[in-house]
């Protein structure tokens, strides 16, 4: 039992997080520490949570769209749309629980409208979903009229600044996203139909797969979770600001889910690793940010980190030096 | 593809003869739901069924091993344990997923009762040969209790040992009562194992050979013959 959470904890990706934090205590001696202070933690690790929560939230849902061998481009345009959405109906008097439900049914929306071109109208993913990241902007600033809304909801802010137990709002509501998404797509056999349908949707089919209702799904659940990292950055700024609000995140939750381990090919994946492929990009960006260094080297640092993880997964690097994707254990 | 008719009994095999592009590979498919037929009827028992995909011939009790077993038959990346018990999970529904043990115990039945030759079930299957993996597709479906099968091509391409291993189970499988329809190019295989055989030229169905009439002989002539020369 100790020897298997062992060999777990050797995972690649949780390797790489240590390095990223043990980098950043080198450049910045105080970036262990933490403190408690007015009923919350503060320190530049809980900030990693509560900035990493966004693109965490987006790679749980990006995950099994990338698992089906597709991708989702538009999550940073719906949480725009979700963020216009949800401040302009509290300015305009209703009560936070309709206007996040209202971001969320959009959010839902735009998802299956995804799913739709992808699995029914069989359009490739990449220009499927660009009509919607293009579009879902212009839609996002039609809503605010082209201005930052800004607003005073109590709920809403709490959902982007609040905390539980001493732990940001955000990072706990990622938590239990990851929880609930893992469990679904583990405890059924939902993960298995993605896998299969990502590896070979002709077999799949012909198994017996809904391949159709599969891929509605995953595009669906990517467009839901867009919708709650747009409400939670709203909820931060206290304001929809339908030009920047997301603006490439879609990126960087495809590369916390190529970090996690999931191959753009489709096929195997593993939700928990993205979310660690999230927390390395944001461990990365805090670290730049506290240590001094200039915003622009993040970029740099950034493209150095896709370039060693591509070449980590290359078919070459893969020959020399097997690695896969850790068995899964079957749900028990 | 012209239209056809065909009555399968239990306890049957049909053998389904004929060039390559004759139109087998389409029968078998639009049996089993894979492509949709313009028009026509199923009964099944007796009673009438509407088979418009796979997961309706599923419901039915079919099965379906595809000729081209890498592009439509394995999942490559997937484990042979994985590759085994998918039918059978597709059957159950997402939501009750058989547990490790389950999938473990019904791997290992099936991988021993075809003699799967495999390091371990949990190994992807892109790494076992081809007649490992046909075992393997075929275990797919045995898996789900099936009570007739549709086998295109089951042995082309894999090596002498599994060839042999698949045609013993089709043996196996009729006597055990179910209905099979195998597609095959190998006239003398066909004749062993088929209780009736069909020949298909230009996408029709041109004959149908009972008896004494199931030779590779006769089933030559009736594929080369032309259509006003009719076996019956």
């Amino acid at each position: 039992m100790t020897r298997r959470i062992l060999s777990r904890l050797a995972n690649p990706q949780l390797l790489a997080l240590v390095g990223v934090l043990l980098i950043n205590w080198l450049l910045f001696p105080n970036f262990f520490r933490i403190t408690w202070q007015d009923g919350r933690l503060f320190g530049s690790l809980i900030d990693v949570l509560n900035r990493g929560a966004p693109v965490a939230i987006l790679a749980i849902g990006m995950v099994g769209v990338i698992a089906t061998k597709g991708v989702d481009l538009s999550v940073g345009a719906v949480m725009a749309m979700a963020g216009a959405v949800a401040a302009t109906l509290v300015v305009a008097g209703y009560p936070a629980p309709v206007a996040v439900a209202a971001a969320l049914a959009v959010g839902l929306a735009c998802g299956l409208w995804n799913g739709f071109l992808v699995a029914v109208l069989d359009i490739q993913p990449i220009v499927a979903t660009l009509v919607l990241m293009v579009a879902g902007r212009g839609i996002a600033q039609l809503i605010t009229e082209g201005f930052i809304v800004t607003f005073t909801d109590p709920v809403l802010i709490f959902i982007g600044t609040g905390s539980f137990l001493g732990f940001p709002m955000a990072a706990v509501i990622a938590l239990a996203l990851l929880v609930l998404v893992t469990l679904l797509v583990r405890k059924t056999a939902l993960g298995l139909f993605i896998e299969a349908v990502g590896v070979n949707r002709a077999a799949a089919s012909l198994a017996g797969i809904r391949s159709r209702m599969l891929l509605l799904y995953v595009y669906g659940l990517s467009g839901l979770c867009a919708a709650i990292a747009g409400i939670i950055v709203a909820g931060d700024i206290r304001g929809a600001d339908a030009n920047n609000a997301g603006l490439w995140l879609e990126l960087d939750a495809i590369l916390a889910v190529v970090i996690g381990g999931t191959s753009l090919l489709g096929g195997r994946f593993s939700v928990p690793l993205a979310v660690l492929g999230a927390l390395i990009i944001q461990a990365m960006n805090t670290g730049i940010l506290v240590s001094g260094f200039p915003p622009e080297f993040n970029l740099i640092v950034k493209a150095a980190l896709i370039f060693l993880v591509l070449i980590i997964q290359s078919p070459l690097a893969t020959r020399l030096v097997p690695t896969r994707m850790p068995v899964r254990e079957a749900s028990k | 593809m012209h239209p056809f008719n065909l009555t399968i009994h239990k306890g049957e095999v049909i053998g389904v003869a004929g060039l390559l592009g004759s139109g087998r590979t389409e029968m078998a498919r639009i049996m089993f739901g894979a492509d949709a037929a313009d028009e026509g009827e199923v009964a099944i028992s007796g009673a009438k069924a509407t088979i418009a995909r796979p997961t309706d011939a599923i419901r039915h009790g079919f099965g379906f091993c595809p000729e081209d077993r890498k592009a439509e038959g394995i999942f490559g990346d997937l484990s042979v344990r994985e590759n085994i018990i998918i039918a059978l999970q597709g059957k159950l529904g997402w939501f009750s997923a058989l547990n490790r043990d389950e999938q473990m115990e019904i791997a290992g039945r099936f991988g021993e009762s075809l003699d799967i030759r495999a390091a371990s079930l949990d190994m992807p299957i892109k790494l076992l040969s081809g007649g490992n993996q046909q075992k393997v597709i075929l275990s797919r479906w045995l898996a789900t209790d099936p009570a007739f099968l549709i086998l295109d091509e089951p042995t082309r391409g894999i090596d002498v040992g599994a060839h042999a291993e698949i045609v013993r189970t089709i043996n196996r499988l009729r006597d055990e009562g179910l209905a099979l329809v195998v597609i095959s190019s190998e006239l003398d295989e066909v004749v062993a194992y088929s209780t009736r055989i069909v020949v298909m030229r230009d996408r029709e169905m041109v004959a149908e050979l009972n008896g004494e009439n199931i030779n590779p002989g006769v089933i030559v002539q009736a594929i080369a013959n032309h259509r006003d020369e009719e076996l019956a």
